[in-house]
């Protein structure tokens, strides 16, 4: 299978804000970018701080015609059924191009904006639960099911389910494996250098019943592209915050010469300035299309393109990157 | 502070999320099915079409209502939103099967999409039996007690007044609002029974009412103006109905005799179960229009004009102005001075009668001058 690559929206924080840097004609703009320029889908994130991923994935069904729409929304803001009647109506208005990622709810900022305040064992066993009902009613297997959890409760649910077709679930890596093999047909990987993903990828497939139906895998990258592997590392250093003072930390590096910020080179190209920070992608695009490739090798399918929410970027990134991709996988 | 005199009348439209066509029972619930030839799908293609024709018609918006198996209001209201330009989005929403920090998400979203066109329209709540389906198990009274908490959350939340919530129902963390400079919807009430109107006339800009004959109107707005004024508040009045219109009265009611001689009458009995089933004392005053009365379209009529003939088949509004166009804009002006500000209308199929209408009805409606004070 093809390495698939979706571009994130920026819709979070203060830039996603009205006066700030984006709006919806902006959005509009790049989610149109990203179709031209070859890529596989738009991720449209989700969360306290983020406009509503759900509304702004149909939104932009009026201006795409075949990216994928992977939605992150916060399984505890809404009822697993209204959930599930939502996203087939997003099924409906987009052709079948959705995917749902629901992400962990261990980030307190979350819970507390949308307020939460049940533990994590509770929390567990609440999203085992929701993903049950979630993956029942979007299946439409069993019309007008009763259910009696300790969380949701719901009597003749999916009474109202339309014959479309259920969307892939993706969970975060950092949900226990059992949950993930039995409801998840993608995981979402922390950003982390490849031998770390290799491991994971392995530990989940392990969980996994059968090897047919072990999820795929995705992760999150930031790229930064430039004509010369010099002119990447000073661009890396000037759109990056100020790297940390440089202490005891567990991120095992490679000693590099040149730019003083490959000390924080964590696999050739690849570069995180402390463990679970965003990992990225820097080099000409030669380097960037080997480094996708070793991580597709590694069992990555999907990547998540983000931090870089310009047209030129997306531009850059499907006439200069995906060729080398292609060539490679026909050769 | 609303002013009421010297503030012309709304006139909104109504969008068809589960499906459309030119019989009583091809929009709204229960879907009887007995039309499949020419019966439309809520598709995109079609949606567009009818908020198009709403702008064009010069409405000042268009409802978007919500229940089980019709479109998602916040999804279809963030595409058809780009479609026009001016028009309004009056969106259904249910407190109860989402946290109201999560709504003020979606509406602040939803207000950057449509350049603030957004307004809400809070109902409680369905039949037992969609609500259970549903995962909600609240029975009615305490759904209006949710229904006012979750107001209380969502304004709280949307002006950014950053202190946590511990309610009954919900809880919530403080927290900046995710669009600061986004206008608040207003709100817009729909609930009949003395729990609705408790909460109506606390939390309500705009109560809306499923049509009744003048008198019956009259009494609710007087009952509800005293209630608000209670607590120190005035409340806008708005009208949900449909209209039948032609260029004479004969043609009208020629056209709904017709609309009813091919329902056969298990099918209005069938509908009938299924609406008492619906534990809404808006729908028993509805439904309690068309009881003791004949089947012929005149028997139906419940006050002059006001015709009860759609609520034998449908949920929800069930009546309907039945006339030429001068007697239907006569008849709303006549709501207009019982202090009534804003008319949602309705007719079928909701394209060709959004063009229909807004060619022959709505130019009549705008010259209506509104009622002085209450």
């Amino acid at each position: 299978m093809a390495l698939e690559f979706s571009w994130q929206l920026p819709l979070c924080g203060p830039a996603a804000a009205p006066g700030g840097v984006t709006g919806p004609g902006h959005w509009i703009q790049l989610a149109q970018a990203v179709e031209y320029a070859g890529l596989d889908g738009l991720w449209i994130p989700g969360g306290a701080q983020c406009l509503d991923s759900l509304g702004i994935a149909a939104a932009l069904c009026a201006h795409t015609r075949h990216v994928r729409l992977t939605v992150s929304i916060p399984p505890q803001v809404m009822l697993p059924a209204a959930l599930a009647s939502t996203v087939q109506s997003l099924q409906s208005i987009s052709a079948n191009r959705v995917r749902l990622h629901l992400p962990d709810s261990e980030q307190n900022s979350l819970r507390q904006a949308f307020g939460d305040w049940l533990n994590r064992d509770q929390r567990n066993e609440r999203i085992g639960e929701y993903l049950e009902i979630l993956g029942r009613l979007l299946r439409g297997s069993d019309p007008g099911f009763t259910y009696n959890g300790r969380y949701f409760q719901l009597e003749n649910a999916g009474f109202a389910w339309r014959d479309l077709p259920a969307p892939p679930i993706v969970l975060d890596d950092s949900q226990s494996p059992a949950l993930i093999a039995s409801h998840a047909q993608a995981c979402l990987l922390r950003p982390a250098p490849p031998a770390w993903l290799r491991q994971a990828i392995a530990r989940q497939r392990d969980a996994s019943p059968e090897p047919a139906l072990a999820p795929t895998f995705a992760c999150t990258l930031g790229l930064i592209l430039a004509d010369t592997e010099a002119q990447a590392w000073e661009a890396a250093a000037r759109q990056l915050p100020a790297p940390p003072a440089d202490g005891a930390d567990s991120v095992t590096r490679l000693q590099r010469d040149g730019h003083p910020l490959r000390r924080f080179e964590v696999h050739p190209n690849l570069l995180q300035q402390a463990p679970d920070q965003p990992l990225y992608l820097v080099g000409t695009a030669q380097q960037l299309a080997t480094r996708l490739q070793e991580l597709h090798g590694v069992g990555i399918e999907h990547i998540v393109i983000q931090g870089q929410p310009t047209v030129s970027e997306v531009l850059r990134f499907g006439e200069q990157v995906l060729p080398l991709l292609t060539r490679k996988e026909s050769v | 502070m609303y002013k009421p005199a010297h503030r012309p009348i709304e006139i909104d439209w109504f969008l068809p999320t589960n499906g459309d066509g030119r019989h009583l029972t091809s929009s709204g619930l229960p879907k009887v099915g007995l039309f499949q030839q020419g019966e439309r799908a809520p598709t995109l293609d079609y949606l567009r079409q009818v908020v198009r024709a709403a702008e064009l018609g010069n409405f000042d918006g268009i409802m978007v209502p919500t229940a089980s198996g019709f479109e998602d209001p916040w999804l279809i209201t963030a595409v058809l939103a780009q479609e026009v330009q001016r028009l309004r989005f009056l969106l259904t929403v249910r407190p109860g099967l989402e946290l109201p920090a999560y709504s003020a998400h979606r509406a602040a979203t939803l207000q950057l999409l449509s350049n603030g066109r957004l307004d809400l329209h809070v109902v409680s709540g369905s039949s037992r039996f969609e609500q259970r389906s549903l995962g909600d198990f609240l029975e009615h009274d305490e759904r209006y007690a949710r229904t006012a908490e979750f107001l209380q959350v969502f304004q709280a939340v949307w002006s950014g007044h950053g202190q946590p919530h511990h309610g009954r129902y919900y809880r919530s963390g403080g927290g900046s609002p995710i669009a600061p400079q986004a206008a608040a919807p207003a709100i817009y009430f729909g609930g009949a029974s003395n729990a609705a109107e408790q909460v109506g006339a606390a939390h309500a800009q705009t109560y809306l009412m499923w049509c009744e004959p003048p008198q019956m109107i009259a009494e609710r707005i007087l009952r509800m103006r005293e209630l608000a004024a209670t607590r120190g508040r005035t409340l806008r009045f708005g009208l949900r109905l449909h209209v039948f219109a032609a260029p004479t009265d004969e043609q009208a009611w020629a056209h709904v005799e017709r609309l009813l001689e091919e329902i056969p009458k298990e099918a209005i009995e069938q509908a009938q179960l299924q609406m008492a089933a619906y534990e809404s004392v808006g729908q028993s005053r509805q439904t309690g229009l068309v009881k003791g009365r004949g089947r012929r379209a005149r028997e139906l009529e419940v006050s002059p004009n006001l015709w009860a003939g759609v609520g034998l088949v449908r949920g929800g509004a069930g009546t309907a102005l039945v006339g030429s166009y001068q007697q239907v804009a006569d008849r709303i002006e006549a709501y207009s001075q019982l202090g009534v500000e804003c008319f949602v209308l309705s007719g079928f199929p909701h394209l060709e009668e959004a063009i229909h209408l807004g060619a022959e009805l709505v130019p009549l409606l705008r010259r209506i001058s509104p009622a002085c004070g209450p």
